[in-house]
């Protein structure tokens, strides 16, 4: 039988033809469509390996402060901010921080193996517990790394899964150009680009507000605590004045951050989203329009196939099983294509992204071209074969 | 005769209401979705207010240094610009302002947030803002550092509930600043004019004078024409290669591009660095983007008129054997297709009307005034008269090739 | 082998009732030729329909093979048909989109337990008896008018059924074609001895046939052996 419907698709391909190439090209909007999401969705189930809620990210102007000066009153800002009732932890660090637009990437290298990777570093005040760090192998910085000779590093999961797979990382080193770095721990995740985007990784070190060969970093993270509003900024601010006289300290709430940040991230995902659905309900429709025309030229052949022994089940299937030649037929073509997308990567994911996603378009398209045919098919079945057969 | 062809293309709509349907959604919907995007389009790249001069302008926003296996991209500082940009002497006028920042107040008794640049008196030449009260600021002012600002219309109502600002004191972080004109809401998508706030670049506390290239100004050269444009690039590349590099620092090489608007857009995405970005695969894309987008509606649509054709092969054979030539029956169709898609386009005008409306009001384009003009109307005729014709002309070719004795006799092939 | 026991259809719409067939009795024995005939909207074609079970009788009991059909399950008379009744129509009623084989193969398609091959292999030979053995790739729109008669010819064969019902075979050809048409079916009837109903418009081929049944207004007017006819 399938040989037949194969048979009877093929000497009509020029009247399909039409139908599998609108059956290709959905198919590839919705592959494309599905990778992305499918991508969006697997960066979203990883751990984001810090707690954005009650984050205060604060960036500091400093203006015309001479840098020595700046040394110090950073020191002073962060005790003083430390004292405040509302809040819970503070950490002065370099700003790329998840939300923030920042990036700072640096090369790491262990014999061949070489990965560009996000680097934090750390200059006051406790940024584990500010950002809900969670360790999962050696240790946290400690009191006097930031002037060990060692280079002290605490690396995210991946990049220990990069350079180390499944060994221990503790204690092994890392390069990056002439300098070489001490791995003392590792972290669950410290993702920077956001929770739907991929990642490179990243690791953090401390260095020391008196150590002048360094710059001063800008940023305060400040976890408030509980029930803490926005209302308190205005007060917090005028603590801040009463040591860094003249200073800007320009607050941004993570948690507003981060709505923003899905809200661009997502709105174009929900508008390819929502075109590739008009497409695709174009397409089916479409179907299904010419897939009842279809039945209605190929009358007298129902009746013949009645009259020659075939159940109206029979006749049913026939009809679905034509529908799913067809689409096999543009979805092997498609998959094609797919395949080559894929080989070349021109969207730059995981492989297994395009797997699922070559998977859901396959069983989607089919899902679509049933629910299209179904209708037509029940109307061909339900054809009476005396009064297909009858003679004008 | 055009009273006859309408006539019967209603009829024979009306006959096959599901066709029909289909037909109209395809077309409607697509047209929407082509009108929003050339909107947005023309909202970001078109020719009008603030950069009514745009086809003369040249931005240059973009600082590229390597050198040591280290990369930096950022702004240029006012300080680079200043030394190296401004002394060119081709382009009529070279404005020098900031990047957005971000300023407040509290005075309301909550945190106002308002994006504030910081700009020389030429960005109000070779801008055209639209002012609803007062006026920029001049040379005078940015000259003496006076506390002066331009505010938006909704920074206006913001803070003073009106737009009848002029005179009335602004704090932004603690400096009271004079407000001397309100202008009309700028949309963001206009990045490099858009803002809240703006005031002198003299009244910043940042250290103007700070040595280092990269910063968070950029620049906008005015040619005098538009052909004028490659005279002032080649100025303006010719010096570049001769900007020393900064002592004390590792970097080797050192790049900064002028680029027209729609160059400045493709080099964001591109992330090239040659003097030259190609535009032409940035158009390519967007062109072939929406003709992909075309594609399958149209294939649809041709699709459904096979069908609807076919349906009507018997009546075509009639009309054939007793004498209608094939081409009044290919015009014919033709202009049932085109005025189908007419219809179409229409439904799809309102809709982006619709659509436009609701982004707009959104608020997810701080001040989007997206909407129809002359040339996005013109566009979508365009496409409509492009579907209607293309969707039309292999279905109107089958039908010419219908013979009328086979059609009669009842073979369907 | 088909017997019609005091048939009735009688066909039902809102307003009007139309008495298609009254108290139809007939029985065709095995190994005969049958011609029905009578003027347009007599009933005939409803009577082939019902013979054919293509459609139920409102009263009456058809019997085909010494099998009475009790139940008109859809399930059920598609397996009759396919085993034991095969077709030929005044317009041939061939897939246009399947070759001269793949239309004849059809019926064998419906039915359990045919290879491919066989299947093959049995269209073959139908073919080779109605003399069209060279044309089994072409298609239907390839050939002319009696060529198509005589593939719905192979096709009605193929499933080797107890009885053929003919809807005016001949009704679409020009004579030449038709008389071939009818030589390959009274052959079949000689050589083979296939049971054949045949219903026409054409005194000639029904004079040809062994008996010939009238029908007017549904009711059967005479029922006589051909030579008796022509005796007469």
């Amino acid at each position: 039988m399938i040989k037949h419907l194969f048979k009877l698709v093929w000497n009509r391909r020029r009247a399909n033809f039409l139908m599998i190439m609108a059956i290709f090209f959905s198919f590839l909007v919705l592959f494309g469509t599905i990778s992305v999401l499918v991508n969006s969705w697997q960066n979203y189930k990883k751990p984001l390996g810090f707690e954005p809620e009650r984050i205060w990210y604060v960036n500091i102007q400093h203006y015309q402060t001479p840098k020595d000066e700046v040394r110090v009153i950073s020191e002073q800002l962060v005790r003083k901010l430390q004292t405040l009732p509302e809040i819970e932890h503070v950490a002065l660090a370099s700003g790329n921080a998840a939300y923030s637009g920042w990036s700072n990437m640096m090369g790491l290298t262990r014999g061949n193996l070489q990965r560009g990777i996000n680097n934090v570093t750390i200059q006051g005040g406790d940024f584990k517990s500010t950002m809900d760090l969670n360790v999962v192998e050696g240790r946290w910085f400690q009191d006097g790394d930031e002037f060990s000779n060692q280079n002290p590093m605490v690396i995210t999961q991946d990049i220990k899964q990069f350079f180390f797979g499944n060994e221990s990382a503790a204690g092994k080193k890392l390069k990056s150009g002439d300098k070489e770095f001490t791995v003392i721990g590792v972290i669950e995740a410290y993702r920077t680009n956001g929770e739907l985007n991929s990642d490179a990784g990243t690791f953090m070190r401390v260095s020391s507000l008196a150590d002048t060969s360094r710059w001063v970093e800008n940023t305060l993270y400040l976890r408030m605590k509980p029930g803490v509003t926005s209302g308190i900024e205005e007060k917090l601010l005028k603590e801040a004045g009463s040591v860094a006289t003249g200073w800007k300290l320009d607050v941004k709430y993570m948690d507003q951050m981060r709505a923003s940040y899905m809200k661009e991230n997502l709105t174009p995902l929900l508008i390819f989203a929502i075109i590739c659905a008009f497409l695709i309900l174009n397409v089916a429709l479409g179907i299904f329009g010419v897939l009842w025309y279809n039945i209605n030229k190929r009358y007298s052949e129902i009746g013949l196939r009645r009259a020659l022994g075939a159940t109206a089940n029979q006749i049913y299937k026939q009809f679905l099983g034509e529908i799913l030649v067809l689409a096999t037929l543009g979805l092997v073509l498609g998959s094609f294509f797919a395949i080559q997308f894929v080989l070349l990567d021109v969207m730059g994911m995981q492989p297994e992204v395009y797997y699922y996603a070559l998977g859901i378009s396959i069983v989607m398209i089919y899902l679509l071209v049933i629910v299209c045919a179904f209708q037509p098919s029940r109307q061909a079945a339900a054809i009476h074969p005396a009064l297909a057969l009858h003679e004008e | 005769m055009l009273k006859n062809y309408f006539k019967i293309a209603w009829k024979v709509l009306l006959r096959r209401k599901f066709f029909t349907f289909i037909s109209l959604f395809g077309i409607s919907v697509t047209l929407m979705v082509l009108m929003v995007i050339t909107a947005m389009l023309n909202q970001v790249f078109g020719t009008h207010t603030p950069e009514k001069k745009m086809d003369r302008m040249l931005f240059v926003t973009w600082l590229h240094m390597t050198g040591d296996g280290t990369e930096m991209n950022s702004g240029p500082s006012y300080s680079f610009l200043n030394r190296f940009v401004r002394p060119l002497n081709t382009p009529e006028l070279i404005t020098i302002y900031s990047s957005n920042f971000t300023t407040f107040n509290f005075t309301q008794g909550s945190k106002l947030n308002m994006q504030t640049r910081y700009t020389d008196s030429n960005f109000w030449r070779v801008m055209d803002f639209e002012f609803i009260d007062g006026g920029g600021f001049g040379d005078a002012a940015v000259e003496t550092a006076q506390k002066v600002a331009v505010i938006n219309e909704a920074t206006s109502i913001k803070n003073f509930g009106t737009v009848d600002a002029v005179g009335k004191t602004l704090t932004l972080d603690d400096s009271n600043y004079r407000v001397v004109g309100v202008v009309k809401n700028v949309a963001a998508t206009r990045t490099e004019s858009y803002s809240e706030v703006w005031v002198p670049y003299t009244t910043t506390k940042a250290d103007l004078n700070d040595p280092h290239y990269g910063g968070n100004f950029r620049a906008v050269l005015l040619a005098k024409d538009k052909a004028a444009i490659d005279d002032v690039k080649k100025e303006f590349y010719g010096a570049m290669a001769k900007v020393p590099m900064m002592p004390g620092e590792d970097f080797t090489v050192l790049k900064v591009f002028a680029d027209t608007n729609t160059e400045g857009f493709a080099r964001e995405i591109s992330r090239s660095v040659d003097n030259e970005v190609n535009t032409a695969l940035l158009y390519g894309v967007v062109i072939g983007g929406m003709f992909f987008f075309m594609l399958i509606p149209t294939l649809n649509l041709v699709n459904i008129n096979i069908s609807r054709i076919m349906e009507r092969a018997s009546e075509i054979g009639v009309r054939k054997a007793f004498g209608a030539s094939s081409n009044t029956l290919v015009l014919q169709f033709l202009f049932e297709n085109i005025f189908l898609t007419i219809i179409g386009g229409t439904i799809g005008i309102l809709l982006a009307v619709g659509a436009l409306h609701l982004i707009n009001n959104s608020g997810f384009i701080p001040y989007a005034q997206l909407g129809l003009n002359v040339p996005v109307l013109l566009f979508s005729l365009l496409i409509c008269l492009f579907f209607g014709i293309l969707s039309g002309v292999y279905p109107a070719y089958k039908m010419s090739k219908l013979h009328p004795a086979s059609v009669l006799k009842g073979g369907s092939k | 082998m088909i017997t019609l026991s005091d048939i009735e259809k009688v066909y039902q719409t809102k307003t009007i009732e139309t008495v298609a067939l009254q108290r139809v009795n007939l029985a065709v024995p095995k190994g005969e030729f049958v011609s029905i005939m009578g003027p347009s909207g007599c009933g005939k074609s409803t009577l082939l329909n019902i013979m054919g079970l293509l459609d139920v009788p409102t009263s009456g009991v058809v019997t085909i093979d010494g099998q009475p059909i009790k139940s008109y399950k859809d399930k059920e008379l598609a397996h009759i048909r396919n085993e034991k009744i095969g077709f030929v129509f005044q317009s041939y009623h061939l897939v246009n989109d399947l070759s001269v084989l793949d239309n004849v193969e059809l019926p064998l398609l419906y039915r359990s337990g045919v290879s491919g091959s066989e299947r093959t292999k049995l269209a073959k030979d139908a073919l080779e008896k109605v003399g069209l053995s060279a044309r089994t790739k072409h298609f239907p729109n390839q050939l002319s008018g009696g060529q198509r008669q005589r593939v719905a010819i192979a096709r009605a064969l193929i499933g080797n059924p107890a009885i053929i019902l003919a809807d005016e075979p001949t009704g679409n050809l020009d004579s030449v074609m038709g008389e071939e048409v009818m030589n390959i079916l009274l052959d079949l009837n000689r050589n083979d001895g296939t049971t054949i109903v045949m219903v026409t418009h054409d005194e000639n081929m029904a004079h040809k046939t062994e008996r010939l049944v009238r029908f007017f207004d549904g009711q059967q007017v005479s029922d006589s052996k051909v030579f008796d006819l022509q005796t007469v």
